[in-house]
């Protein structure tokens, strides 16, 4: 068997991808001229034939880079879209609300393995607000539910990934406190910033995971229509 | 015909044409191809220009979705599957391209022609 995935990636190479999509590109398409070379082989054609077919399937390499880097480009915008843009906007909106209800509302304070957890009905109903706003506008724009519920999730994932660095840089920062309080500290702490609020927020969310997208590309090109 | 409604013809067709044969189950990219290129007596062919950048904007659009498997051979292979979208889609897609062919039909025969 040729090696098509070397000569795909070297016609590709100029082509401008991320290197992740452009591997999956590339193995998609060696895979391709595999299967069109292994067909022309059981057609009863000699492997030189055969090679020349598989890529003669490829008949212009600039144009077929240039299609899918405009496909492929589409597809990240179109996730950064669905996804990105309203989960970082929800995220902010999110924390700032939390922040300006920290300062007003007074939380009941729970007792926890030694430390406290400070809880309220307001932050929660901010959360239940901000799921149902983050998945209802992923929706409306066409996400599908899963991304729905990723953008949905989106605050209390950015809460995650900063509790964790926080937590690897405690680790080795502060050496004076044991490591057993700093985990039930995080423990807590993951709890009451990243566990329950991803509870509210997926109850906000709920009703938008169900539904279909309400967002309805446009009527298929080429086709006139009276209608 | 000018070259703008002429690729967009193309384009539609070759929206349809792969929607019909993913209905029947999932495929991987070639076999998309030589099936269309059977099924139609070789009249649409596919490049890997025009199925590929296709695939992956139908992908976009939700209307297929994608997952690489590993063939017998041990080989990875990029499967597409119509997703409910995309069944859906195929609907008024084919009632607009019957509409399309039989008003052509009723203006120049292109039936009998």
């Amino acid at each position: 068997m040729p090696d098509f995935a070397s000569m795909v990636r070297e016609r590709l190479s100029g082509t401008q991808l991320g290197d992740e999509v452009r591997e999956d590109v590339v193995r998609e398409i060696a895979g391709h001229m595999e299967s069109s070379f292994e067909g022309a082989l059981q057609r009863g054609m000699s492997p030189e034939a055969a090679k020349v077919l598989a890529v003669l399937g490829v008949q212009d390499w600039e144009k077929s880079g240039r299609a899918v880097r405009n496909a492929k480009e589409d597809l990240m915008n179109e996730r950064l879209r669905r996804m990105w843009v309203p989960g970082v906007c929800v995220s902010v909106l999110n924390f700032a609300a939390i922040n300006v209800v920290m300062r007003t509302v007074r939380p009941s304070i729970v007792p926890f393995h030694g430390t406290f957890l400070a809880l309220s009905v307001w932050w929660w109903a901010i959360y239940v607000a901000c799921g149902a706003l983050g998945s209802g506008w992923c929706k409306r724009i066409g996400g599908t539910p899963r991304e729905r519920l990723v953008v949905a999730l989106f605050p209390a994932m950015m809460t995650a990934v900063l509790l964790t660095m926080a937590f690897v840089m405690a680790i080795f920062v502060d050496r004076q406190v044991m490591l057993s309080t700093k985990v039930i500290g995080i423990t807590a702490f993951w709890i009451w910033a990243v566990m329950i609020p991803a509870v509210f927020l997926l109850i906000g969310a709920g009703p938008f995971l169900r539904e279909k997208a309400t967002f309805v590309d446009a009527k298929p090109k080429g086709i006139a229509t009276t209608a | 015909m000018n070259k703008s409604i002429s690729s967009n013809v193309k384009r539609g067709s070759a929206e349809l044409a792969v929607l019909s044969v993913l209905e029947v189950g999932p495929l991987h990219g070639y076999e998309i191809a030589k099936r269309i290129e059977q099924q139609t007596a070789g009249v649409l062919k596919f490049d890997v220009a025009s199925l590929y950048p296709l695939l992956y904007q139908m992908e976009k659009r939700g209307w297929v979705s994608a997952e690489w498997e590993k063939a017998e051979s041990g080989r990875k292979r990029r499967c597409y599957e119509l997703t409910k979208e995309g069944r859906k889609r195929l609907v008024p897609l084919r009632q607009q391209w019957k509409s399309f062919f039989e008003a052509l039909n009723r203006l120049a025969g292109v039936q009998n022609a």
